[in-house]
């Protein structure tokens, strides 16, 4: 195995610490003025102190802003020496527009923790890719407005954007698929059966991946993360079906990389999507190459809520055996 | 009854180098690729012997379980067996057992370079004990072991003990005269054992080898009597199979029978402890410990992942260097396991440095390995 080499490592954030709000996809100004309220005061009661790039609330066709919008907000955080780490408003469709714009070298001369989900997962793996930084996969700004079922989210992010130490990750008590920004009264918790111990075996090595398609949308591109020595993530929303996600992960596996994933993360899957265990199983098994490494889904990753975060470029450990699954975040 | 006369030490002849000056017991220094046969062998001769006296055998539990509360890690076998002892159900003749033990006094001076260790953290160890009754007995026992399963000749076994403990003396006196006997040389602390429990101790005489060269003696032993205020509560036999086989072969030291090769170049001072703090490491990982969390057994092996790092960076070994020599340890210590952790090992040493380069409120043992990584990163 050949273990994490020149790793950036941002300086983990505190109460007290700046944090910048930028929109790399969608805008600031979907978001409903309650949601935002929410999230401001969630964010600066727990003691953070907030500002916003110049143009979050640039709102086009696509309900996102133009790509030198979105590119000057970016950079204007990583190069703000009052700004200690960033947080995108929300997910989308488009972040892998702003790729070849962004100023790597400037990044990496300033790290920060860079946390968001989904869409953004193209942003963290190129980032990765081009730097060595690590990025979070993780709540959106607009993912603080959460009024309830949030803990086990906060709880992770402190232990992986604000301390130092190892962990192990452990699955939540109960997780949600509402769409909880309509009425934060009205939701409904289903408890957590634990993780998906779908292949056992034990790995180690580095995070890379999130959401599958716009992970794949990387593919063959000088921001594709490499798979060597990789523990891949892998998550979903609800516009795929099992079919989707199966090619998806062909895709991924037919990577001239793909032999270097040391151990498979999947996320747990949202309603609509349709997936179950035996369905996801079925998957796994009709591919070879996925026999003889761990595979833990169900992970509170993704578009469920609540959420861990992922260190995408950090390191990780996986032990499956005897019907017990542990994850264990070593760097990040 | 004995199965004496078939010795595995001895009998498994192919373990014994045919070249070189041989010392005082026949032998001669082997090689790293024999270090397991040889610790394995004398463990099964230890097995052998203690089953073919009617000694029942007991199972051996993981290092880091926490069996007994009263040390982080399990440091002898006794911490298995003190509740046959204590509820006094000691079996007639006796129950023996093989322990991989783990002490840790090394850790605390792991970054003085003017501290050598003796002995390493991990080592296996055999023992047995007795019901009180059987307290002559089992040190005639263990005397037997010793000179008929490993072949000592008597001359090369001394006995260091207390004027005053004189069921001691008695038992040895029975079998050995006064030129193997060494009364009242150390303080008494010597010969005194703490268990950890109120009102139990242990009053001990040390069973020591000759040297290889002829010259002194380094104990390997050991055989104890618990008691409390109110009466004996056995006796227990303990022997080091890697003190025992670095008196016997002529080793450098006790860690050449767990060796860690590519290590033999570097740096005198920090050798030992560097391979210390590899074999430890890897034996507790092995166990399913990680070096992160509140419980002071897992802070202990990050201090000693901790040092590894600071062991690299002297002795300016890259860490993919360290991950092959660490490797190849665990796939030569462990031929026959599925489980491989030194690159989890390796992930973890490396988060630490990440961190410890960045992270300003440091302890002084991190800054001095701070200080340790950035001269290397220079170099």
């Amino acid at each position: 195995m050949n273990s994490i080499r020149n790793t950036i490592k941002p300086l983990k954030i505190k109460k007290g610490s700046h944090i910048r709000i930028v929109a790399p996809a969608r805008s600031m100004g979907i978001l409903s003025n309650d949601s935002r309220k929410a999230a401001i005061d969630r964010l600066e009661k727990f003691g953070f102190k907030l500002s916003f790039g110049k143009h979050v609330e640039e709102v086009d066709e696509f309900n996102s802003s133009s790509i030198e919008s979105r590119i000057e907000d970016i950079h204007d955080a990583f190069d703000d020496n009052n700004v200690d780490a960033i947080l995108t408003v929300i997910g989308g469709y488009n972040s892998n527009q702003l790729l070849q714009y962004i100023d790597y070298d400037l990044i990496a001369r300033n790290p920060k923790i860079i946390c968001g989900f989904s869409d953004i997962t193209s942003l963290s793996n190129a980032i990765l890719a081009k730097t060595g930084m690590i990025t979070y996969l993780g709540p959106h700004f607009s993912s603080w407005a959460m009024k309830h079922g949030l803990d086990y989210s906060i709880d992770n992010f402190i232990k992986c954007c604000m301390e130092e130490n190892a962990y192990q990750l452990l699955s939540s008590s109960e997780w949600s698929d509402d769409p909880w920004y309509i009425d934060q009264e009205k939701r409904e918790f289903i408890p957590n059966e634990g993780y998906w111990d779908l292949n056992h075996g034990h790995a180690v090595g580095r995070i890379v991946g999130g959401h599958v398609r716009c992970l794949n949308a990387l593919q063959g591109t000088e921001y594709w993360p490499m798979l060597d020595d990789s523990i891949l993530i892998l998550e979903e929303d609800e516009e795929i079906k099992p079919a989707h996600f199966d090619r998806q992960l062909q895709s991924l596996i037919h990577q001239s990389d793909f032999k270097g994933v040391q151990g498979i993360l999947i996320g747990r899957f949202q309603k609509e999507t349709k997936m179950d265990r035996n369905l996801l199983e079925k998957i796994i098994n009709t591919k070879k190459e996925l026999q003889n490494i761990p595979i833990v889904a169900n992970v509170d990753v993704g578009h469920t809520t609540p959420q861990a975060i992922m260190p995408i470029g950090g390191s990780m450990e996986i032990i499956v055996e005897d019907g017990n699954a542990k994850i264990l975040i070593i760097e990040h | 009854m004995n199965n004496i006369e078939n010795p595995n030490f001895v009998a498994k002849k192919d373990l014994h180098e045919k070249t070189g000056e041989r010392n005082i017991y026949g032998k001669e220094k082997f090689s790293p690729e024999k270090a397991k046969e040889h610790v394995e062998s004398i463990i099964d001769d230890f097995k052998d012997y203690y089953s073919s006296l009617g000694y029942r055998e007991e199972n051996p539990v993981l290092i880091s379980s926490g069996v007994d509360s009263t040390v982080r890690f399990v440091g002898s076998q006794i911490s298995v067996l003190k509740p046959y002892f204590l509820e006094k159900r000691v079996p007639t003749p006796g129950i023996f057992m093989r322990q991989d033990c783990v002490r840790t006094k090394n850790i605390n001076r792991f970054l003085d370079e003017d501290f050598m260790p003796a002995w390493g953290s991990y080592f296996p160890n055999m023992g047995a004990i007795a019901p009180p009754e059987r307290i002559f007995e089992g040190c005639q026992n263990t005397f037997d072991f010793f000179e008929k399963k490993l072949q000592i000749d008597p001359e090369n076994i001394l006995i260091r003990i207390s004027s005053t403990d004189q069921d001691l003396i008695d038992a040895c006196r029975k079998r050995y005269g006064d030129r193997n006997l060494e009364i009242d040389s150390r303080d008494i602390s010597y010969y005194r054992h703490k268990l950890g429990i109120d009102g139990v101790r242990g009053r001990n005489c040390n069973i020591a080898l000759r040297n290889s060269d002829g010259e002194g003696f380094s104990d390997v032993g050991n055989l104890i009597i618990i008691e409390n205020s109110e009466s004996k509560l056995c006796l227990e036999m303990s022997i080091g199979p890697s003190t025992s086989l670095k008196q016997i072969f002529g080793l450098d030291h006790v860690q050449d029978c767990n060796p860690v090769v590519g290590l033999e170049s570097v740096d005198k001072k920090f050798r030992r402890k560097f391979e210390d703090s590899i074999i430890t490491s890897t034996v507790l990982m092995r166990e399913g410990l990680r070096p992160f969390g509140q419980h002071n057994r897992n802070r202990i092996l990050k201090r000693y992942i901790q040092s590894m790092s600071y062991f690299r960076s002297r002795c300016a070994i890259k860490t993919e260097e360290l991950l092959k020599i660490i490797s190849d340890f665990e796939n030569r210590e462990f031929p026959k396991s599925d489980i491989n952790v030194s690159g989890v090992m390796v992930e973890f040493l490396e988060a630490f440095e990440n961190e410890i380069v960045s992270k300003k409120d440091l302890t002084e043992e991190q800054q001095k390995i701070k200080s340790a990584l950035l001269l290397l990163n220079k170099k």
